[in-house]
């Protein structure tokens, strides 16, 4: 457009002409644009008008006999050198929140081994650095919070731009997720370059394509957010989940831990796995990375985490008509319904996250023709709990745990109890597998405990126990009375 | 709406065609862009505004072609009358209506008259202000009846001064749609930097403190005096930041396209008296009130023009001033305040008229005199602001009284200490500039506009970038202008 305006210009086409095209294009055009958007492709046609009106009114001051070519030139330049310091400004502001992709665009080409991708599910699901540890490779989990199956199809995409992974592990909670807008705009700002775009082309309103392009005008306000305290509590948090080794500041954490209760929920509002159903179009996309992996000779497996409660949806049979890989956290007691690896309904905590890490790892040692290293499996597999049993004595109560092995000698506990404003009880490491302790008063309380294998001070594992303590709640599911009644 | 992406959008259309018509059909233009633009808000909005329009053109046109000087009157009194009842109607038959059940309620009646559901035409108190002094110069004869009922339609309509003014002169405006104008480059730089000032005084600073101020005066009592203060004084900044940021840009608008608007402010926090003051704040209002309300009120007691007569004419015109604003109590006081503070003045300056001295006063002095008057001018803020009268008097008193303290209520609980300090840092960088300008008698636009082209640029990238960064805008709207809800 501003060539042609160039052109006019420089050929000196009369006036009436040139007024004629600039007005035709300025008001016959758009229309054309709005029919073939609105009645043709059922999208709303502003931001395509919005490129069309300005390059339009460029090429009406082209047209303008007054606007000198060294104006024009001067327009065009401070246009240009507002971009380039437009997209520069995209790096710090325009950013991800998201550790996972961070770290994801920081690895080198080539390096990554297995890739794991999905949302929180994943998240709690799997810790990379136990797989690591225990089968010697180098693996990446890919999450974003509440993505469907469309974003976990360009989350491939984009990791097969620089990545060539042995082995994918999709985990199905996306298949439940409804596709829409909102869902991957979650995804604006992980996703780049090509894939970026062509996302964009496929799944986004075309009144959203600058925030694609430019995504610090959706996450503009992140600026607000970049100060110590939110760089240091998200990197500790996202390492408190990852890392389970990290452990200082634990206090700290605690209480903030506690101060997060907000909300007595009853079972009714906590079991979102009631209303899940497989959306069609989420069906389309999994066989679009059924495909993408076939073609890129990648072994590709379906696994579905754990809830406390059994899901409804058969998701073994979708992966059994596509003949995909499939492990279900359900099928297996260790998990359900033990609550004590949860920290709600439907995520791990860090205890469950170990312990279901430590399973995806026996799984994937054989498809990867690599074996378990037992002296990491011991070392994480001996701070693993079994089972936890609560019980109430008046107004005493008492959590104790009883691990995995029998042999309990090498494991250290450190019990937490905190309410919303402190924390009431922290005991030191000591072999001690249980805790008595009296509610001061009726309210709610976190128990959370530091689990750690005293020959390997470094691997140790937090859990909340009861993070959401609810006494309906908990009488019936019959886990605890009522209790701390005065 | 003003401050939106949109809009500038649909301005950079109504540009292009505007320059790419022949000279003849301008008027047309902009008129048929200013009906789209007020008709976008509500169709039945343009209808008030055409029927007024075609009535007050019509009664001008008798006034002026009528020799007769008792039918002139009548003429003149039926279009003032009319335009005041149009204005009476939409704008306060819901708070006359309630006031009068307010006296039912006291007096113990039973009945109550229903409150009629009538709609606001934005923009009415501003255009009706134009139509009644179009009419009235018509009649004093400073102004000739416009023959042209496109461009007298267009007067009124002018889409940047329709919703929010500036309140324009016809002798003013009307000339300038006759004007040949050729596209200026230079016209559409100083446009765009005086648009962009507007733009980050508005997204950067007015909509950011209006965060911090609502939540004060929706709820006061939850606030201590400190911070009831302090809200009050952020108040002061985002009001003015606010409704200059709008002239700015219309302003900037109305310049690109080669009409010069009336400037409607003169760094009105530097003023040293109330009169001051309202020399320098909503200007075109001022003048407007002066000329048709104040002058006429004098000029009919000139006989007799003691100091009750000036004191009761002065509270005149800010009684109407105040309801002018707005149709509440608090209006009303925050008008009767500000005329008491005239009336004041007025009468001190009576009584010195033979002590006024011709020299400079001291810098102190000065100094004094500009915050003696900030703090009146911030004090009767907090009626304009205020929910109710009960609310303004709570604020007043637990600020004087400095009470309150036991008030948890925090202005900035969800906002980073990060993003505190950065605006206050803003706040001081446009303290900074206003002194600059104040001191340096120069527009910041002006001074960005004559610096070298490599400072020019910088500074414009500066100012795009930060409105870009900073601005509070992206999910959801930008705030409303203040002034659009008179």
């Amino acid at each position: 457009m501003l060539w042609v305006g160039a052109w006019f210009n420089y050929r000196g086409i009369s006036s009436l002409l040139q007024r004629s095209i600039i007005i035709t294009s300025l008001l016959i055009l758009p229309v054309l644009w709005i029919t073939v958007y609105e009645y043709i492709l059922h999208r709303y046609p502003i931001d395509i008008m919005v490129v069309f009106i300005s390059a339009a009114f460029i090429l009406a001051l082209l047209a303008s006999t007054s606007l000198k070519s060294e104006n024009f030139a001067r327009l065009l330049t401070f246009v240009i050198i507002f971009f380039i310091g437009f997209s520069i400004l995209q790096v710090p502001f325009g950013h991800s929140r998201s550790r996972s992709f961070l770290e994801f665009y920081s690895a080198d080409d080539n390096t990554i081994d297995v890739l794991f991708v999905g949302n929180s599910h994943i998240e709690v699901t799997v810790n990379e650095s136990i797989v690591d540890d225990v089968l010697g490779v180098n693996s990446h989990v890919l999450h974003d919070g509440g993505i469907d199956m469309v974003s976990a199809y360009y989350f491939i995409r984009q990791s097969l731009e620089t990545q060539n992974p042995r082995l994918i592990v999709i985990e199905a909670y996306p298949l439940m997720v409804k596709p829409e807008l909102s869902s991957i705009m979650r995804g604006q700002g992980v996703l780049r370059g090509r894939v970026a775009f062509e996302a964009m082309i496929d799944r986004f309103s075309v009144k959203d394509y600058s925030s694609v392009l430019f995504p610090m005008l959706y996450y503009h306000s992140d600026w607000a957010l970049i100060d110590n305290t939110f760089v240091s509590e998200t990197i500790r948090d996202y390492s408190y989940l990852v890392y389970p080794w990290l452990t200082q500041g634990l206090q700290k954490r605690l209480s903030a831990q506690a101060g997060m209760v907000t909300k007595i929920v009853s079972l009714e509002e906590y079991m979102p796995d009631r209303e899940l159903a497989i959306y069609p179009e989420n069906l389309v996309y999994l066989d679009k990375i059924i495909s993408l992996c076939r073609e890129h000779h990648i072994d590709l497996w379906l696994v579905q985490s754990p809830y406390t409660i059994p899901p409804v949806v058969d998701v073994e049979a979708i992966a059994q008509a596509r003949h995909l890989n499939f492990y279900d956290y359900n099928t297996d007691q260790t998990f359900n319904p033990a609550r004590v690896h949860f920290k709600d309904s439907a995520h791990f905590n860090n205890i469950g996250t170990v312990l279901a890490s430590l399973r995806i790892a026996e799984l994937l040692a054989e498809p990867l023709g690599l074996t378990i290293d037992k002296e990491s499996y011991a070392r994480y597999h001996s701070v693993l709990v079994k089972n936890l049993t609560i019980e109430v004595d008046g107004e005493q109560i008492t959590y104790t745990l009883d691990m995995v092995e029998d042999d309990t000698s090498e494991v250290e506990f450190a019990w937490y109890v905190a309410n919303r404003d402190a924390v009431l009880i922290e005991s030191p490491f000591s072999s001690q597998n249980s805790i008595t302790f009296t509610m001061p008063e009726n309210g709610q309380y976190t128990v959370q405990l530091q689990i750690r294998n005293r020959t390997h001070p470094e691997v140790s594992v937090m859990g909340v126990l009861d993070e959401r303590y609810d006494p309906a709640l908990a009488a019936e599911l019959g886990l605890v009375p009522q209790f701390g009644a005065k | 709406m003003i401050a939106s992406l949109h809009f500038f959008l649909f301005f950079l259309l109504t540009l292009g065609v505007y320059y790419a018509l022949p000279h003849r059909w301008r008027w047309l233009w902009l008129l048929i862009m200013s009906y789209v633009f007020y008709g976008s808000l509500s169709v039945k909005y343009t209808v008030v505004l055409f029927t007024m329009t075609l009535i007050s053109y019509g009664l001008a046109r008798l006034i002026e072609a009528q020799q007769d000087i008792e039918k002139k009157k009548l003429y003149l009194r039926l279009g003032i009358i009319l335009s005041f009842v149009t204005l009476g109607i939409f704008k306060y038959t819901g708070f006359f209506l309630s006031s009068v059940n307010d006296v039912l309620d006291r007096l113990g009646a039973n009945s109550h008259i229903p409150l009629p559901d009538i709609w606001f035409p934005i923009g009415i108190s501003f255009f009706t202000l134009q139509i009644v002094s179009y009419i009235m110069d018509v009649y004093t004869e400073a102004a000739e009846a416009e023959p042209h009922l496109g461009k007298y339609a267009l007067y009124v309509a002018f889409f940047p001064q329709l919703l929010i003014g500036p309140i324009e002169r016809a002798s003013h405006l009307l000339p300038q749609f006759t004007n040949k104008v050729t596209f200026d480059y230079q016209l559409l730089v100083e446009g765009l930097i005086r648009i962009g000032w507007g733009f980050w005084k508005k997204l950067v600073i007015a909509d950011r403190l209006a965060i911090v101020v609502d939540r004060a005066f929706s709820d006061p009592s939850a606030f201590s005096a400190d911070k009831l203060a302090l809200a009050t004084l952020l108040y002061s900044i985002q009001i003015y930041a606010d409704f200059s940021a709008y002239c700015d840009i219309v302003i900037g608008m109305a310049h690109i396209l080669g009409i010069k608007l009336t400037e409607n402010f003169n760094h009105p926090y530097f003023a040293t008296s109330p009169i001051d003051f309202w020399r320098r704040w909503h200007i075109t209002l001022g003048n407007w009130l002066r000329d048709y309300i104040f002058r006429p009120l004098n000029f009919a007691a000139r006989r007799n023009f003691t100091l009750w007569i000036q004191t009761r004419n002065v509270l005149l015109v800010f009684l109407f001033s105040g309801l002018w604003h707005g149709a509440a109590w608090t209006f009303i006081i925050w008008g009767i305040l500000h005329g008491g503070y005239q009336a004041v003045e007025l009468a001190l300056q009576r009584r010195a008229r033979n002590k006024k001295s011709k020299s400079k006063p001291a810098w102190w002095k000065t100094a004094f005199s500009i915050s003696v008057t900030f703090g009146l001018v911030t004090f009767a803020w907090i009626f304009f602001r205020a929910e109710s009268v009960n609310d303004a008097f709570y604020i007043i008193k637990t600020i004087f009284t400095w009470g309150n303290a036991s008030a948890g209520g925090s202005l900035w609980d969800f906002t980073s200490a990060f993003e505190r300090q950065v605006v206050f840092l803003l706040i001081m960088i446009l303290l900074v500039i206003e002194i600059a300008q104040y001191l340096s008698k120069k527009p910041v636009w002006e001074f960005i506009h004559r610096t070298p082209l490599t400072a020019r640029w910088t500074m414009c990238l500066i100012l795009i970038y930060s409105v870009i960064v900073f601005g509070y805008y992206g999910e959801v709207d930008p705030t409303a202008f203040i002034y659009a809800g008179f």
